[in-house]
């Protein structure tokens, strides 16, 4: 058939929506092209033009039913880079020329095609695909021909979530397939790109890739919209998108969709952002029931935990069962092991940054849930359309029942309490402001009996003012406020009757600004000053009865200042650079009395031979640092690339605790005259390469780490309302290395990753008085040394209202201390311990299923549902917790506690409308 | 805290379980020296116990240490102990007085050399009263006392609890010399009383309080249908105080061997006290040396002071029937784990109707069938 040279500027529109709506069925296998036209031509009344030079290359595989008449021609001509255009009943097919169309087009007019709400069937991710297609094979003009002069040009955007309008902050948008940029915390790019036609692709962390043609004449912009990733009905996919771990200089990160994250199995059906993290290489935790994660080798206390930048200090709710953050707000959790960029600082481990959802800008949505221990409720309401959104939420148990259970004596009349709420405001207040304002609150009640009350809780404050002062340089501010605070009383024995409180509080202010670099790089700077106040321990005595004196420890008050610069930088397509460093100090200040001891002794009650007295806002003790941060991206290949950084990070307050696990009851304790700021410092190596055409991912990451001042425990330590806390702690340092090695795919039907991680943790005491020493000095494994751990987490999606999760972990045991010898006094039997950690419980094991089951997608349905049934602990191995050993009645018995030693059931429904 | 254990407790009832985890067969600090050494300055004598620790697995949790040689140095003079019997060094010496300070030496028989830090005799003030406190549960007891504020604060306590009980079943008969006779009162094994040391490490402590007072503190919780309460029970209530070194001392012990199993427990930990090996320091040695005056109380509680709730019927197989109706003289061959509680009527077949021990004899449930001496 004969072939001419056709262009329809104004009409290709009008015939893409017209016909694109013609079903076909087609089933070939490596057929010519010539019998996939000749089905078409039968089945449909279009008739093909095409030159044989393009297409008799073509070996034709396709199988579907009654899709669109694009989506068969997409399926079978974009592998092969072939065009085509539709014209009345024409199907031009026009090879390697692609359709120009002139920038006169709105082409972002997205309220288009929303409002065919008449429409039995939801048709947006449909017509977002479609959509989307046509714009990805599209020529964008960029800026007016007559204005090119033949100099670099910027061409800018913003990155937008098609669905709510939200701006997609972190976006990785590549020209040509090379030079990854990120779009900023307003979800703006900007390139600076001489004249020419370049193809843009973006792609984000649970968003579908997309890509734009762009012609760039001279400065202009394109905003750039991107859809969740979820399969459309009867969609064919034909791309798919992965992430780019290889190309980016980031390392030592795992980012965790919420839709990755409430995929995974549950305990007890609450989805749960902290477990989530559990399941990722390198991070491990003491034991079940606790929400406290050690991070390649470091304690519990030295994570950042982060919500929309306030600090948070215990996101834990029943005492460690379940996470504080509510996964229905929760846009992205992000975790950094190391890589940590001089925008952080204030622990030594890892920063887990969690984000909660900006919310819709176009229209309401109430979002909720039901499951057997809690209930949940989150509504999105925009306030001005495209312009402002008010996010509440708010989680709290129902789970009276779980005590109501328990008839045996003392523990009747019991009861347990938890809820959460979270708001947040959003505020585009024109197209280079923005202001964004979250609050956060999480209480836990625990009733003994009707005389005992524990309580603690979460605050966390942040209001963030985004601004881009001029297109190169953005800005920053936000203050934070956070508070912790828990407390005990009991009335059980009016003679003995008390109230504990304890209470830590922390506003901080900061400011951070980028300079773009364009296409090349960035500069980051800021400065950051903290203020924590803590009351950390009051004790006294309640009702008149009551013989308990009054005991209050001495407030802390510190300051915390510091400054940072890092500027990251590509120097050529093979290398790119991270280099930054922060400096901060610390003051502790007055206040404060503090107790000399003796020197030349160990640090002892009897030892103490003067107090000195620190008046108001004197400075008591200051510790200063600068802490240097390095990274470095060496490109082996397209599809490998080698990365090493170095870390070093500050931190001034330390949890203080003797339980192997973490507990809501545990004190922070801020630096002092005695304790001395951890420092912690990280040599790691990663190598990336993608297999199988870049389907599968995978990393293998090394490091080294040492940390100083950290704070061990004498036997029999003493910690709460300790007047003189550095007599019962020891001071250590520790090391830890390991090797991470992951594959992750996450394309596909079946999805998930697998991870092996060799690691090991240790400390040594540096007193060289031996009451101050464990071991004698000698190192030893610290409580969450578990060197061997596999993790396996897989999804795979039936169809789309029907996926199943399957989880597996294995993990050495941890390390404990353990009765070596049997020995009697008075004729009781007693044990006598190992040295610390000389031992470990056994390992273990634990799988975990789910499956969710989607409603149908009718939009007109009341609203939209989902249910999740999943079991934790499927073969109900009966994991140790721990091992001890107890002498009863005269004789010693060891015994070995489980958690969740059997197969908990859970089911879960959650709505939307 | 211990109420926050309690709520774990629940947690684990519901999702968790504990389960027996045997011993790891480990040698490492066997073989240590175990002292447990005290001078009691109210009977003016020391005794000083000597032994060994075991593997876990082993049965015997201590072998005694012979053939040591063992002195008390005091402020004045060196007094030698001598071995009365295996392990135990004992002496009396009118030198051993309160506040007076004492230092242990031994020399053990491969000989490697011991010594403890230097301690003070503290006289205890006297038991105010022991009292206690029924519920639908059980009976719970208390220790009360009080003393000068300038005197110590820190308290041991120690109990030895004795009970009389009965067999199910009253056996008046007894086979003796190939006869059935009626039992004498020598023979009786209807009533019982047995005796036993508290085996829990029990420590207070006033020191948080403005008062140098202990006032309630629990010593002991009885069930309700224990065999302790069901018919009279008594406790000799003993307290010794203490110096703050050796209250943390067992305030370790305690938390190393009775307050584990709960989600947030403090780490145990090696608890060494104030003996050393002076031939081997790293070598690390069990047990205290300490002195102090032991004062005692003694309390009674008798059935017909319990509420009525607490009376509880034992349940037990005990039934006699007629299968364990043995004929005479067949039953001369039935001595052993058997007893006789009862006969067939006169005049016809005789016959006596046998039952196990543990229903009819009070002794195998480890009891003396002789009330001791104070039980009146």
């Amino acid at each position: 058939m004969g072939f001419k040279k056709v262009l329809f500027p104004y009409l290709f529109f009008f015939s893409m929506h017209v016909f694109a709506q013609e079903r076909v069925t087609v089933a070939l296998t490596n057929a010519r092209f010539e019998e996939f036209v000749a089905i078409i031509e039968n089945t449909t009344p279009f008739h093909f033009f095409y030159n044989h030079n393009d297409t008799d290359s073509i070996s034709v595989s396709i199988n579907v039913h009654s899709v669109t008449l694009d989506e068969a021609l997409n399926f079978v001509l974009q592998p092969e880079h072939i065009n085509y255009t539709i014209y009345q009943n024409q199907i031009f097919i026009t090879g390697n020329r692609k359709i120009f169309v002139p920038p006169e087009e709105k082409p972002f007019d997205t309220t288009l095609n929303q409002d065919k709400k008449g429409d039995e069937f939801d048709y947006s991710d449909f017509l977002y695909s479609n959509k989307q297609r046509s714009l990805e094979s599209k020529i964008f003009l960029i800026g007016a021909k007559s204005k090119a002069t033949g100099k670099s040009v910027k061409l800018y955007g913003r990155i937008k979530d098609f669905k709510t309008g939200e701006t997609i902050p972190g976006a990785s948008i590549s020209v040509d397939g090379k030079s990854v940029i990120a779009s900023d915390q307003l979800g703006r790019y900007s390139l600076i790109l001489p004249p020419g036609q370049y193809q843009l692709s973006v792609k984000s962390i649970g968003m579908k890739k997309t890509s734009r043609t762009v012609l760039v004449y001279s400065e202009g912009s394109l905003d750039i919209e991107l859809t969740e990733e979820i399969t459309p009905l009867k969609e064919v996919v034909v791309t798919s998108e992965r992430e780019n771990r290889v190309m980016d200089l980031q390392m030592g990160s795992e980012k965790l969709t919420i839709k990755t994250i409430k995929r995974l199995p549950t305990t007890l059906g609450e989805v749960d952002v902290l477990k989530a993290v559990l399941l990722t290489p390198g991070v491990q935790t003491v034991g079940e029931g606790t929400l406290g994660f050690n991070v390649r080798g470091g304690t519990s206390s030295q994570n950042l935990i982060l919500y929309n930048d306030a600090v948070v200090y215990n996101p834990s709710h029943l005492f460690g069962f379940f996470s504080t953050f509510n996964a229905d707000v929760i846009k992205s959790v992000e975790l950094f092991k190391s890589g940590i960029t001089a925008d952080y600082g204030g622990r030594i481990a890892s920063v887990l940054d969690v984000k909660s959802i900006d919310g819709n800008l176009r229209k309401m949505n109430v979002t909720g849930g039901l499951g057997p221990v809690t209930g949940r409720l989150t509504i999105e309401l925009p306030i001005l359309k495209e312009k402002a959104s008010l996010v509440v939420s708010g989680r709290t148990t129902y789970s009276e029942w779980l005590l109501n259970q328990i008839t045996v004596g003392n523990l009747q009349n019991s009861s347990a309490n938890f809820y959460d709420w979270s708001a947040n405001y959003s505020h585009k207040i024109n197209s280079n402001n923005s202001l964004f304002i979250s609050a956060y609150t999480s209480k836990d009640k625990f009733k003994l009996r009707s005389d005992t009350i524990f309580q603690y809780g979460n605050t966390a404050y942040s209001a963030q003012w985004k601004s881009s002062l001029n297109e190169k340089l953005f800005a920053v501010i936000t203050g934070t406020f956070s508070n912790y605070d828990f407390s005990v009383s009991s009335t059980f024995n009016p003679i003995n009757a008390f109230k504990l409180n304890y209470d830590l509080k922390q506003f901080q202010g900061k400011a951070d600004f980028t300079y773009s670099l364009g296409r090349k790089g960035s500069i980051q700077s800021g400065v950051n000053v903290i203020h924590y106040g803590l009351s950390p321990g009051n004790f006294e005595p309640l009702g008149k009865n009551s013989l308990e004196t009054p005991n209050t420890i001495q407030s802390e008050q510190g300051n915390e200042y510091a400054g940072y610069a890092g500027v990251n930088f590509e120097i050529n397509d093979l290398l790119s650079v991270y280099m930054g460093s922060r400096y901060s100090v610390y003051e502790s200040i007055g206040p404060r009395s503090v107790f000399q001891y003796q020197s030349g002794t160990p640090k002892d009650p009897a030892s103490i031979v003067d107090t000195v007295q620190y008046p108001k806002g004197k400075p008591v003790a200051t510790y200063q640092g600068a802490e240097p941060r390095v990274s470095l991206r060496y490109s082996l290949s397209s599809k490998s690339s080698l990365k090493v950084n170095y870390n070093r990070m500050r931190q001034y307050i330390q949890v203080i605790s003797n339980t192997t696990a973490i507990t809501p009851f545990d004190i922070w304790k801020l630096c002092d005259s005695y304790i001395k700021p951890q420092i912690g410092d990280q040599v790691s190596v990663g190598f990336y390469r993608q297999l199988f055409k870049g389907v599968v991912e995978f990393s293998a990451e090394t490091y080294y780490k040492t940390m100083q001042n950290m704070i061990d425990y004498k036997g029999g330590a003493v910690l709460l309302l300790n007047n003189h806390l550095e007599t019962d702690i020891v001071n250590t340092h520790g090391k830890a290395y390991g090797i991470e090695f992951l594959f992750k795919k996450s394309t596909g039907k079946l999805n998930g990753w697998l991870s092996y991680t060799y690691s090991r943790s240790f400390m040594q005491t540096t007193s060289h008085f031996s009451a101050e020493t464990i071991n004698n000095g000698n190192w030893y494994r610290s409580n969450y040394d578990k060197p061997h751990a596999v993790n396996l987490a897989t999804n795979y999606k039936f169809n789309r209202r029907l996926n199943c999760s399957l989880n597996f972990v294995y993990s050495t045991g941890r390390p404990i201390t353990l009765p070596v010898a049997q020995y009697s006094v008075e004729g009781v039997n007693r044990v006598f311990y190992s040295e610390r950690n000389q031992f470990r419980i056994p390992d273990y094991i634990r799988t975990d299923i789910s499956i969710n089951v989607e409603g149908n997608h009718k939009i007109r349905k009341l609203a939209h549902s989902s249910w999740t049934l999943g079991v934790y602990n499927l073969f109900g191995r009966q994991n140790a917790y721990s091992v001890f050993f107890t002498s009863q009645n005269g004789s010693v018995q060891g015994y070995k506690l489980s958690i969740f030693a059997r197969p908990i059931p859970a089911i879960t429904y959650n709505f939307k409308f | 805290m211990k109420s926050l254990c309690n709520f774990f407790v629940v947690l684990i009832l519901l999702t968790g379980c504990l389960t027996p985890y045997p011993a790891p067969n480990i040698g490492g600090a066997v073989g240590l020296l175990v002292v447990d050494g005290f001078v009691d300055v109210g009977q003016h004598s020391a005794t000083v116990k000597l032994s060994r620790s075991t593997p876990l697995s082993s049965k015997e949790a201590s072998i005694v240490e012979t053939g040591a040689y063992v002195k008390i140095e005091t402020d004045s003079i060196d007094i030698e102990l001598t071995e009365i019997s295996p392990g135990i060094y004992f002496t009396a010496n009118g030198s051993f007085e309160a506040d007076k300070s004492f230092k242990l030496f031994i020399t053990t028989s491969d000989n490697v050399n011991y010594s403890s830090s230097a301690v003070t005799g503290l006289s205890s003030p006297k038991i105010d009263s022991i009292t206690w406190t029924p519920d639908p549960t059980g009976i719970t007891i208390y220790g009360n006392t009080s003393d000068s504020l300038t005197s110590s604060r820190f308290y041991i306590w120690t109990f030895e609890e004795t009970w009389e009980y009965t067999s199910y079943l009253e056996s008046d008969l007894i086979i003796l010399n190939g006869q059935v006779l009626p039992r004498t009162p020598n023979q009786q094994v209807h009533y019982c009383w047995k005796t036993q040391e508290s085996t829990k490490v029990l420590v207070s402590t006033s020191s948080k309080l403005n008062k140098n007072v202990i006032s309630g503190f629990e010593l002991k919780k009885i069930p309700k249908g224990s065999q302790q309460i069901s018919n009279r029970y008594s406790m000799l209530a003993k307290l010794r105080s203490l110096s703050e070194e050796e209250y943390n001392y067992w305030h370790q012990v305690e938390n190393s061997n009775q307050n584990l199993g709960t989600i947030f427990d403090p780490l145990p930990s090696q608890v060494i006290g104030n003996v050393i090996n002076l031939t081997n320091p790293k070598q690390p040695v069990i047990g205290y040396f300490s002195a102090g005056e032991i004062n005692q109380e003694r309390i009674f509680i008798g059935l017909n002071q319990l509420p009525i709730y607490l009376f509880s019927a034992p349940s037990n197989d005990c039934n006699v029937n007629d299968e364990l109706l043995i004929p005479y003289p067949e039953v001369l061959n039935y001595t052993a784990g058997l007893v006789i509680v009862g006969q067939t009527p006169p005049g016809g077949t005789v016959g006596y109707y046998l039952i196990s021990q543990s229903c009819g004899d009070c002794t195998y449930y480890g009891g003396v069938t002789t009330p001791p001496s104070f039980w009146h």
